[in-house]
């Protein structure tokens, strides 16, 4: 997939894996690489600009297998964002998909 | 490709030295550690790691620029926007279209306004004065450019029209900078340079000159046009080791080596060819210094950015020479042996970073620009530490061609 689209996206992507939970940088990596196709690290600067912006904020939280892991949580405004964007994307995308199926039938 | 996490977070820190406060940097290299760590811990290899996270440089470049574009919007300054313009020009070819040709129309145009504006401003009054005089009776002889002269209310009007145009040109100039940060910004966000590369495609050539004995380095390196990395990361047996090209194309490069009385004379030559295309990003080559060898280190680049961490070895000599584009030299926490320097910077800025504890005197020819010094004592135009003794001897001559300098004893 054209790699100019899957950075567009990428951000409502952290936003929405965050607002279903807290997670360590790695377990959202995992989140998002399990789906889209992507240098994973690049989504450290991503979260560190979400932070600048105050989207997020972070804590350390003991882990059973190790040191501490640095955990992300939305922000209430980083919720309202994530919101934004998901409706958004969710009508451009409706969008997207009623033209291309009405252009696969014309084509039948 | 990078195989470990050691070289991983190496090159990350080396590329981000000097560019973001130390506190940011400490905090990113953890946050790639924990990574590695909590990935190592699942059973995954560091190469495997390594691969799925990308190139540690499209990491630093999309954080510089990030940074850069977050420092223009605290404090507005010409300088500030152009150096976040061209960091987020770094990130990939297709800004320059989004980015630059925008960005310079937008300067013409308002710098037009402004000549406009002040010529107006100025020659409004010149006008009105030979209006009033002639008012008053004196005769005064006027180019022909102005003659009949305009009378009191168009010089007014005039004057007004200069005053009005300046005026929003400042607040147009302020709007634009506001929107040119909103669009770097937008464009960190969207724009991505180039595909991560697949596994099996052409990586960095690398060179291994070994040791042999050598107990002396006679270094000279001399490159077209690229961004050059210099700095320690090898191991014993290893004299030098050099990585040409990006990850999709390797750069051109060709060294000899002898070994004579026991110093190694080693001499690499880059040379730059336009075969890979115009969208990767410049060529570069790292070059690894072991940091037990003494060494005479002599570098000359026509045009790209130059970066030496110095820190770590131990210095006999060392020259510099480039021609357009930024340099940057590290030389902080040196504690080798003493050594004179010369550098020569054409045109780009130069930042040089010296240590404290050492007895350290520079002799800075400057040429056109600032030049900001902090951490040092002066003495005309030469600036040194206080003495320490024990410590290496380093004299520098600096000449500096056009651009900024910037000094700090760290």
């Amino acid at each position: 997939m054209n790699i100019q689209f899957k950075k567009g996206v990428l951000e409502i992507c952290v936003l929405s894996v965050l607002a279903n939970k807290d997670c360590y940088g790695y377990e959202l990596v995992g989140e998002i690489s399990k789906r889209i196709d992507i240098s994973e690290g690049t989504i450290y600067p991503l979260l560190r600009r979400l932070k600048d912006e105050g989207d997020v904020t972070t804590y350390l939280q003991e882990s059973a297998e190790g040191p501490p892991r640095k955990y992300y949580r939305l922000t209430d405004s980083g919720r309202v964002k994530e919101k934004e964007q998901r409706e958004e994307w969710m009508q451009f995308a409706a969008s997207v998909n009623a033209l291309l199926e009405g252009e696969s039938h014309a084509a039948d | 490709m990078l195989q470990t996490e050691q070289e991983y977070l190496h090159i990350l820190k080396v590329r981000l030295t000097g560019y973001i406060s130390r506190e940011d940097l400490d905090d990113i290299l953890s946050d790639y550690a924990e990574h590695f760590s909590i990935g190592k811990s699942e059973g995954r290899s560091e190469e495997d790691l390594c691969r799925a996270l990308g190139s540690p440089d499209d990491v630093a470049k999309e954080i510089r620029a990030t940074y850069l574009v977050k420092k223009a919007e605290q404090a507005r300054s010409a300088r500030n926007i152009w150096h976040a313009v061209m960091a987020t020009l770094g990130l990939g070819l297709f800004n320059l279209v989004f980015v630059l040709i925008p960005f310079i129309i937008l300067i013409v145009l308002l710098g037009v306004i402004f000549i406009a504006g002040v010529a107006l401003l100025v020659l409004g009054p010149v006008l009105l004065l030979i209006a009033v005089m002639q008012l008053l009776g004196v005769t005064i002889t006027v180019p022909w450019w102005t003659s009949p002269p305009p009378g009191v209310l168009i010089s007014t009007g005039l004057f007004i029209a200069g005053v009005i145009m300046v005026v929003v040109d400042l607040h147009l100039a302020r709007f634009c900078y506001h929107v040119a940060i909103r669009y770097l910004k937008w464009n960190i966000r969207v724009i991505k340079g180039k595909e991560a590369p697949e596994p099996g495609e052409p990586c960095p050539q690398t060179t291994v000159i070994s040791r042999e004995g050598a107990t002396g380095l006679d270094l000279q390196m001399r490159f077209g046009a690229g961004d050059i990395l210099v700095g320690e990361g090898t191991d014993e047996q290893t004299l030098v080791k050099l990585t040409s090209g990006n990850d999709t194309c390797p750069a051109p490069c060709d060294y000899t080596a002898t070994l004579r009385d026991g110093i190694k004379k080693v001499r690499i030559r880059g040379s730059h060819s336009f075969s890979c295309s115009w969208s990767e990003s410049a060529y570069a080559w790292d070059v690894r210094l072991n940091r037990e060898v003494p060494t005479a280190l002599e570098i000359a680049n026509h045009a790209g950015r130059t970066r030496l961490v110095l820190g770590e070895l131990d210095l006999s000599a060392l020259r510099i020479k480039t021609g357009a584009g930024e340099t940057r030299i590290d030389l902080a926490g040196y504690h080798g042996g003493s050594f004179d320097a010369a550098i020569r910077n054409g045109v780009g800025s130069l930042v040089i970073r010296v240590p404290k504890e050492s007895n350290l005197s520079i002799r800075i020819h400057k040429g056109v620009g600032d030049v900001d010094v902090r951490g040092l004592l002066v003495e005309g135009d030469t600036y040194m530490t206080s003495p320490h003794p024990g410590a290496p001897q380093i004299t520098f001559q600096i000449k500096q061609g056009v651009g900024s300098i910037s000094l700090e004893a760290v």
